[in-house]
């Protein structure tokens, strides 16, 4: 799929989404809310204690607004194709994706853009610039290029969580347990890893690569020496997201594979 | 050169077997029984360019099965498949663009946009030169009375109107098989004329193939000279629907009116269908020798007011297709499968 053609269908979801104006504003107000009030909690928190394993305030924000933009962004593209997939599935609409003469990912991708996370931009990108301002940084070329490569990589790391819970839904129901444990456990990257134990931290390196969407490339950032693993791996994160980011297009293409020879 | 050809298909289901009881949700998702259901099981025919076929049979029959084996989207267990010299599933995307595919269950325009954009992004998804886009387009629009309605978000359209316009969808890119599951389901009687018509236009001017599945038989009869009847699974007609009637509708009715109630009537050409007092009616042998010698034989016993005939519905050559068969009704089939399938364990 051309990204023109790509684009085309995005543009159609958002005319679709602006005939419900109201409703539309409506989400991202609540959406907005809801996060402002999780910001308040750890501001007051750190007020009281002043650091969490010895990340300060403007450190802990730019954690956060880590977390917060790379999953709006990343959500943005695969949030709804993957929570409306087991419906399809089930309501057999998968199939008018399949008889069309493109890529069936790329297809829905576009075809259920959401362009919700708007208030979750807002609010991460105020609140990471004034992290960045605030923090301890020392901003060099090498450090401004992690920064921009870590909410590109971090966002197609976050897409392809959900894009790999979603391949869950060819072959077993129930995958919206999952999007709320996975909701649930990006909490987790929102702050410094070391305050976890080993098994978290080998689980959101190794296994679903979360920390290098946060944690690895701020710790380089206000030079915050390594736990478990050694520091300098923040510097991988420009390669993680695209290697997870094609290992979970593929397992979703092999999964619509099966779903073809299973028949669902 | 046949534009499709299956031959010895067979479709299986495999479907985890839920346990009852104690942790079942648990136990269900660790266990690796699975059942086995066959959907498809050795059909074979060939289908040549131009053809406008009916696929029939009762619920469950495995129609939409091997429709979606025809369309690429699922793969066959047994048996090969051709559609236009390729394997369907194989090289889904090079056959999806020389397609075109209705599916009157699901809608495949944009539910809150104007029709016209759905047919805009179908352009460029089919990469449709746009002289050969807006030909194709303005005849639709003429010969299905769209005119308006593709200004119109689709959600504010009835359903025959939004079945008019996925038909002209499915057009746009000239496909030269057009597959159609249930396309008229729902319908009053003036929008299932209005796309009948147009099926049978689009047969017979641009030569593109249909295969269309449904349980309305008048579908059949206005667009289908052949039809393809299966059941469980299994191919148990496929020919000219005129000769299906020719051997299997071989009785007429015939409903006599009576001056007064004759009383319990017996002869032995006619059996008595329904008896209503006055008013009887009569399966006859089709041939008018037989015909007359009911009625003569009624007459000169019993004084008639009025006679009328009627030929036999497509319907009742299907049931009795079916009932002939000795298969199961389509009320119990879908129990009939269930104990037809394997249990095994893998």
């Amino acid at each position: 799929m051309t990204p023109a053609l790509f684009w085309h269908h995005v543009r159609l979801r958002l005319r679709e989404r602006m005939e419900y104006r109201g409703a539309f504003l409506l989400g991202l107000l609540a959406q907005g809310i809801g996060y402002a009030a999780e910001i308040a909690v750890i501001w007051l928190l750190l007020h009281r204690f002043e650091a969490i394993a010895g990340w300060m305030w403007p450190e802990i924000a730019l954690l956060y607004s880590l977390s917060v933009l790379t999953y709006a962004i990343g959500a943005a593209f695969t949030y709804s194709p993957m929570t409306e997939l087991e419906q399809m599935v089930q309501r057999g609409t998968l199939e008018t994706v399949l008889v069309k003469p493109t890529d069936p990912f790329w297809t829905l991708i576009g075809q259920r853009f959401n362009v919700g996370y708007l208030s979750h931009l807002l609010l991460a990108g105020t609140v990471m610039t004034w992290a960045i301002a605030t923090a301890p940084i020392d901003w060099t070329p090498a450090s401004v290029g992690l920064l921009v490569a870590t909410v590109a990589s971090g966002s197609m790391i976050q897409a392809a969580v959900l894009t790999l819970i979603g391949t869950w839904a060819f072959r077993f129901t129930r995958s919206w347990t999952l999007f709320a444990i996975n909701g649930q456990a990006s909490r987790f990257i929102r702050f410094p890893i070391g305050i976890f134990g080993i098994i978290p931290q080998i689980l959101l390196t190794l296994v679903i690569p979360l920390a290098f969407a946060t944690y690895y490339p701020a710790a380089i950032l206000i030079s915050e020496d390594g736990q478990l693993f050694p520091g300098w791996i923040g510097w991988l994160t420009p390669v993680v997201g695209p290697v997870f980011m094609w290992v979970a297009y593929r397992t979703w293409t092999r999964g619509i594979d099966r779903y073809q020879g299973a028949g669902g | 050169m046949s534009i499709i050809t299956v031959s010895h298909l067979g479709k299986d289901y495999r479907q985890i077997r839920r346990i009852d009881g104690r942790f079942g949700a648990v136990r269900t998702l660790f266990t690796r029984q699975s059942m086995t259901r066959t959907a498809v099981d050795d059909i074979s025919f060939s289908i040549e360019p131009g053809e406008a076929v009916g696929y029939i049979g009762p619920n469950g029959a495995g129609k939409s099965t091997t429709i979606k084996m025809l369309t690429g989207i699922l793969v066959p267990t047994r048996g090969a498949v051709e559609v236009l010299g390729v394997e369907p599933h194989r090289h889904r995307r090079r056959n999806a663009s020389r397609i075109g595919v209705v599916f009157g269950q699901r809608s495949q325009l944009w539910w809150d946009l104007p029709v016209i954009e759905s047919f805009e992004l179908h352009r460029h998804v089919y990469d449709i030169p746009p002289e050969r886009y807006r030909a194709m387009r303005d005849r639709c629009t003429e010969l299905l009375g769209l005119g308006d309605l593709l200004q119109s978000p689709v959600r504010q359209l009835s359903l025959g109107q939004r079945m008019r316009c996925e038909l002209a969808m499915a057009l746009l890119h000239q496909p030269e098989i057009l597959f159609l599951d249930e396309p008229t389901i729902g319908l009053d009687i003036e929008a299932k004329d209005r796309i009948r018509d147009f099926l049978r236009t689009v047969n017979r001017e641009q030569g593109t193939t249909i295969i269309l599945t449904t349980h309305d038989l008048a579908d059949i009869e206005e667009i289908c000279p052949r039809i393809i009847v299966i059941n469980r699974g299994g191919l148990i007609y496929d020919g000219a629907i005129q000769s299906l009637k020719a051997q299997l509708g071989s009785q007429r009715q015939v409903t006599i009116d009576f001056e007064d109630d004759p009383g319990p009537i017996t002869i032995s050409q006619a059996t008595l269908l329904s008896d209503q007092g006055r008013r009887k009616t009569f399966a006859v042998e089709r041939s008018v020798e037989s015909t007359l010698a009911v009625l003569s034989s009624i007459a000169s016993s019993h004084p008639v007011q009025d006679v009328s005939f009627a030929e036999p519905a497509i319907e009742d050559v299907i049931r009795t297709l079916y009932a002939g068969l000795g298969k199961a009704v389509p009320e119990s089939d879908e129990l009939d499968r269930w104990s037809r399938g394997r249990v095994v364990t893998q």
